[in-house]
């Protein structure tokens, strides 16, 4: 597999991320954009921060470059190198939920929701009232991360 | 482009199904909680296939555990319910579950005995005193995750003849088709009072039997009747493990038919139509020996026989094909231990539980051919009673009467 060709993704804070294509179809919706070519100049991926972006990208390239193999030492790495990726707050992992699950990375999705029911699960009842002030639980905004934008790009 | 600098993603900026796929992982007791945060997230939480969904998670992921009751219900709260998780049954946890805090014992009623556990609910019953014959028990829906309970109302054909007078049936099960829990209750009552070797001949006829639908809220007297020809049954009174055989819509019975040589057959009432029908027991096994015990359960929601002879082999055999007395297959055979080791029946779906020589209770491993001992006490702590055990699995499952 060569490493020559490379995608431009645009994120949502308008920076681009130079990535070799490889790394870029992990995601399954990325992927599917190729296929179809609409991603022949840069791939805008507007729901999703750099900060979050990167740490897509880092996962990708993880998983793209540990060998496939039934190997336990690579599995064990990998499993250890996911188990660090999810240790955030909150608020990151929530955004990673919404990018993971915007890009078709289901792997990961598992590993992250986990993680928050076992953050919500320690809590506190103080911590928990805190949350719920915080949060102030308006429900009626469900942002719906659809693929809205894409698609209006492709038609 | 917006270029705004992007807020910080709250719980409640995720799309439902995503909020779902977190949530479902939690404990019902603690989104029993979260019902009381906002409107829309006690409706996402109250949805029927999130609360189905919670729970086919729950005991797919082996969170299923079983109960440990050391007094029956223990209704001073004195004597804790042990709750084992199945992944590591050694673990007691004393305070998994609390009598509900709603449940006030009217005067007469002292001891109760589990009729039924269920996808979290949990079916009890309270009885009067031995002396006192002219109240009814009382019996009782419970979800403890969710603090909920819900006491029956009175049935039309009194229980309370004296409780030397009557042989009383009650029973706890799910009916999948109208998703409902349902409550059969049948008796019938002593000629006279007989000792217990006379016992069998002095029936007098079963009496018709009542059920209560839970979405219904009401008991009901449907049109058939328990089998005239069954001399006994062996039912909660007797075993160890409670209400391991409802299968699929159905709730069963280990049945002795009438007649000079004592024959066994399982005794089937379909919740969905509302009646009993029979099924026999795989052919090879013996009908009636003085030192045979059979034991009913299930096995990956298969309907399933255990038999076993004193000092003999503990067979296991398994229907495959519900109702179809030609798919009986023996499924498992194995010797008695070293050590007395009686089998006490099938408990979490696709375990059996034992009863080892150091008064322990076991699992045997099907896979190594082996009993596990689990440090856990198989009679009861205080001597007057055989210890009670059910599956039991969290859940959010409560089903408002209908007005």
């Amino acid at each position: 597999m060569s490493y020559s060709k490379t995608i431009v993704l645009t994120n949502y804070d308008g920076e681009t991320f130079v990535v070799d294509e490889v790394v870029a179809v992990e995601p399954q919706t990325i992927e599917h954009m190729i296929e179809d070519g609409c991603a022949n100049t840069s791939i805008p991926l507007p729901n999703v921060t750099s900060k979050i972006l990167s740490k897509v990208i880092e996962h990708c390239k993880k998983h793209v470059e540990t060998p496939n193999s039934n190997e336990k030492a690579a599995k064990a790495d990998l499993k250890s190198f996911d188990f660090d990726f999810v240790k955030a707050d909150q608020g990151t992992l929530f955004d990673l939920i919404l990018a993971m699950n915007y890009l078709n990375i289901k792997e990961l999705l598992d590993l992250i929701y986990q993680t928050v029911a076992d953050m919500i699960k320690g809590k506190t009842p103080e911590e928990e009232e805190e949350m719920r002030r915080v949060n102030a639980w308006v429900f009626s905004c469900f942002v719906g991360v659809t693929c809205l934008y894409f698609k209006s790009k492709k038609m | 482009m917006d270029k705004l600098p992007k807020q910080p993603t709250t719980m409640e900026k995720l799309p439902e199904e995503l909020l779902s796929d977190i949530l479902i992982r939690l404990p019902a007791k603690r989104l029993a909680q979260f019902r009381c945060v906002s409107k829309p997230m006690n409706a996402l939480l109250s949805q029927p296939s999130f609360i189905k969904s919670h729970l086919h998670r729950s005991i797919h992921n082996n969170d299923e555990m079983f109960m440990v009751f050391y007094s029956e219900l223990c209704l001073d709260g004195e004597i804790p319910i042990i709750a084992h998780p199945s992944h590591s049954p050694v673990i007691e946890n004393p305070n998994f579950i609390n009598l509900p805090a709603s449940l006030t014992i009217p005067p007469g009623y002292t001891h109760s005995s589990i009729l039924g556990s269920l996808n979290g609910l949990i079916c009890f019953a309270l009885w009067p005193t031995d002396t006192v014959s002219d109240r009814d028990p009382i019996i009782c829906i419970w979800n403890p995750s969710l603090n909920a309970l819900r006491i029956l109302p009175p049935y039309t054909i009194p229980a309370s003849l004296g409780f030397e007078g009557i042989d009383l049936h009650i029973r706890f099960g799910y009916d999948p088709e109208t998703d409902d829990y349902k409550v059969v209750k049948f008796s019938r009552l002593f000629q006279r009072p007989v000792t217990a070797f006379e016992s069998l001949s002095y029936f007098k006829e079963w009496l018709q039997v009542e059920v209560y639908s839970m979405r219904k809220g009401s008991w009901k007297l449907i049109n058939d009747r328990f089998p005239s020809h069954v001399g006994w049954i062996s039912d909660f009174a007797d075993l160890s493990i409670i209400g391991s055989d409802g299968h699929d819509g159905h709730i069963h019975w280990l049945c002795g038919l009438n007649g000079k040589i004592t024959k066994h057959a399982i005794v089937a009432f379909d919740l969905a139509t509302e009646t009993f029908g029979e099924i026999p027991l795989p052919d090879s096994i013996p009908q009636y020996k003085m030192d045979q015990t059979k034991l009913l359960g299930h096995l990956s929601g298969n309907l399933c026989v255990m038999s076993y002879m004193e000092d003999g082999d503990i067979e296991v055999w398994v229907m495959n094909e519900y109702g179809m007395a030609e798919s009986w297959v023996k499924h498992h055979v194995f010797s008695q231990f070293s050590g007395n080791i009686v089998p006490l029946g099938f408990i979490l779906n696709k375990e059996f539980l034992l009863h080892d020589d150091k008064n322990r209770l076991a699992l045997y491993d099907q896979i190594a051919a082996k009993v596990n001992s689990l440090e856990v006490i198989a009679n009861s702590r205080f001597g007057f009673d055989r210890v009670k055990i059910v599956s039991y699995v969290d859940s959010l499952v409560w089903i408002a009467p209908a007005n």
